[in-house]
């Protein structure tokens, strides 16, 4: 029986997407057969990110439904074995699916998979109790930006009222405006939303080509936001991380203390 | 009673502003400078005054509780009504402390100016489940009647300015004073006590010997709350709520309010609001680290300015002068916090 994750924020634009994206791909170069769901029906975009938005024939709207299985929903990946994607419909909107409807859909998924991961909506109405409906664990993305913790420490005091476990990830983190003050840091974050920390994701240019290219940054592997990323992957799979990236030197161990470098989790 | 139906729609001609009321209400409710008084009028029927009170009291049935009050007929009490009334306090947790007529003035009736009462609650910041059914929310000083209760002819006390008109949230509390008929029914006590002691001007000191007549003493005091421990973090867009003292084991996140009749203690960072003693105007909130978007005890309201310093260890606020004051906490409460407890 696989594992479901729910990817959500509260806040929308902070990297919920990117995430699920990279997050599965990440899982699928391990080895997991995963599965991602997006439930942002009406606003789809986990399938450009992706790159496979020409691929769509069926959507999870044709699913609950009955128009189609669940299987032949899903679209595999063009360049990993096993990743698949069932993707939002765009015509419809957040109504056009319950709770229910996701619990069944994302049971049954679970079956054939080691992992689904669920992108979460922004906003806490119909379209996020649609995506938590069938999780078993959630993973909250926050910017550390006060009105995404504000809209995050919301979300998780919603996924506490329904039993979800939540552990954190803080997205485009940047030292360098840290250090000027600019930009709360990793530690404020966490003093706030008081959940286990994944990962704290750097500002990284290249994820915004990548997203447009519908690449998963993972898929090269170079660049400082895919190696957390990584990271995280490997957490959420249970295996061992290393701490080579986060560099021993003094003066890396002398950044942590004041937050700037990232810290082994 | 005709009569001075007659006199008051007069004077309210003359005025110009009030709004007459078609008739004089049963009961109302009014905070003058000695407490709380139910004004009676003693020409309506009994179930009417009940009916008057009672509908008053569920205004804002918290607002009241705990209180003593004293009740003023106009005319005479029909019979029956000190019983209803003795039951309607109950019900409400009031204590009836005395009865008495309304304040006699000279006046006489076709003379007598028109006397706003304003409730004497201000309220600086309103709140709708307190502040309903009594005070505008205007902040309005309580209008004193005029030294001269035994003034005649002149038209208006000089000390009751238009403006007060405006303020009056109900047109029923304009009442037209008038001698006070003898009371023949009510219970021997309550007349023994009106006559030894005729109801004195209101500038006689709070310290005249008034009786206190308990007309109920088998009302026990409402059982104090018990305090509630819950374990924080409190997230934003959570309410807790609690009628006693609230202990928060954990921060207090912003967005997140937690309201207590009683006293907050917070262990750990209060950064959200935090609203003490609603309803009893006394109170305190405690934390670790007081950081909120506001601080609220009864009625009054704070708001940490931008500038100041936000202070390092555990602080208090609480209430002196109608103004919230924050102090180190040290181990020991300010005065007069510890007997609300």
């Amino acid at each position: 029986m696989g594992r479901a994750i729910v990817i959500t924020s509260g806040k929308g634009g902070v990297g919920k997407t990117t995430a699920t994206a990279n997050l599965g791909a990440a899982l699928a170069q391990l080895g997991k057969s995963v599965v991602l769901v997006d439930a942002d029906i009406g606003l789809r975009n986990l399938d450009v990110v992706m790159g496979l938005e020409n691929r769509i024939v069926y959507h999870v709207v044709d699913v609950v439904q009955g128009k189609c299985s669940a299987q032949k929903a899903l679209i595999k990946d063009r360049r990993m074995e096993n990743l698949w994607l069932l993707p939002a419909s765009q015509t419809d909107d957040k109504d056009a699916v319950s709770p229910e409807d996701m619990r069944k859909l994302v049971h049954e998924l679970k079956l054939s998979h080691d992992f689904v991961l669920i992108d979460c909506p922004a906003g806490i109405e119909q379209g996020f109790k649609n995506a938590i409906a069938g999780a078993d664990e959630a993973v909250v993305v926050a910017t550390p930006e006060v009105s995404s913790i504000r809209d995050a420490d919301r979300v998780v005091g919603l996924l506490a009222a329904h039993d979800l476990p939540a552990r954190l990830v803080v997205n485009r983190i940047s030292p360098h405006l840290v250090k000027r003050g600019d930009m709360l840091s990793q530690a404020d974050v966490i003093e706030i939303l008081a959940l286990e920390l994944l990962g704290a994701i750097p500002l990284d240019e290249q994820i915004v080509a990548t997203t447009n290219k519908g690449v998963p940054a993972v898929l090269d592997g170079k660049s400082v936001a895919a190696k957390e990323l990584v990271k995280i992957a490997r957490k959420l799979a249970g295996l061992e991380v290393a701490e080579t990236e986060t560099g021993r030197g003094f003066f890396a161990r002398l950044g942590r203390v004041f937050g700037l470098s990232p810290t082994p989790a | 009673m005709s009569s001075a139906t007659a006199a008051a729609s007069e004077i309210g001609e003359r005025w110009g502003e009030v709004p007459q009321p078609e008739s004089r209400p049963a009961a109302i409710l009014k905070g003058g400078p000695r407490g709380l008084e139910i004004i009676v009028d003693g020409g309506a029927a009994v179930e009417a005054i009940a009916a008057a009170l009672t509908r008053r009291l569920e205004e804002a049935p918290g607002f009241f509780r705990g209180n003593d009050v004293r009740v003023r007929v106009d005319g005479a009490l029909p019979a029956g009504c000190l019983a209803r009334l003795d039951e309607i306090a109950t019900r409400f947790e009031l204590t009836i402390v005395e009865v008495g007529p309304r304040k006699p003035a000279s006046v006489t009736a076709h003379a007598g100016p028109v006397r706003q009462e304003v409730a004497e609650i201000s309220a600086p910041v309103p709140q709708p489940a307190l502040a309903a059914g009594t005070a505008p929310t205007a902040g309005v000083a309580s209008v004193e009647r005029t030294p001269p209760e035994v003034a005649t002819e002149e038209a208006a006390p000089e000390g009751a300015p238009a403006a007060v008109l405006d303020a009056v949230p109900e047109p029923s509390e304009i009442a037209v004073i008038e001698v006070s008929s003898p009371m023949s029914d009510l219970p021997s006590a309550a007349v023994a006590l009106m006559a030894a002691a005729p109801a004195p001007a209101p500038d006689v000191p709070a310290s005249a010997p008034a009786p206190a007549l308990a007309l109920a003493p088998d009302v026990p005091a409402p059982a104090p709350e018990k305090t509630r421990m819950v374990v924080g973090p409190v997230r934003s867009g959570v309410i807790l709520d609690h009628p006693g003292n609230l202990v928060v084991v954990g921060d207090v996140n912003p967005g997140a309010e937690v309201r207590a009749q009683g006293n907050i203690v917070i262990l750990g960072r209060l950064r959200g609001i935090a609203h003490a003693g609603i309803g009893r105007e006394n109170g305190f909130i405690l934390a670790l680290r007081l950081e909120p978007q506001q601080l609220r005890i009864g009625r009054v309201v704070a708001r940490a300015s931008e500038q100041e310093a936000q202070g390092n260890g555990t602080e208090i606020a609480h209430v002196t002068d109608k103004t919230i004051v924050v102090e180190r906490y040290a181990g020991r409460l300010p005065p007069g916090l510890a007997a609300g407890i």
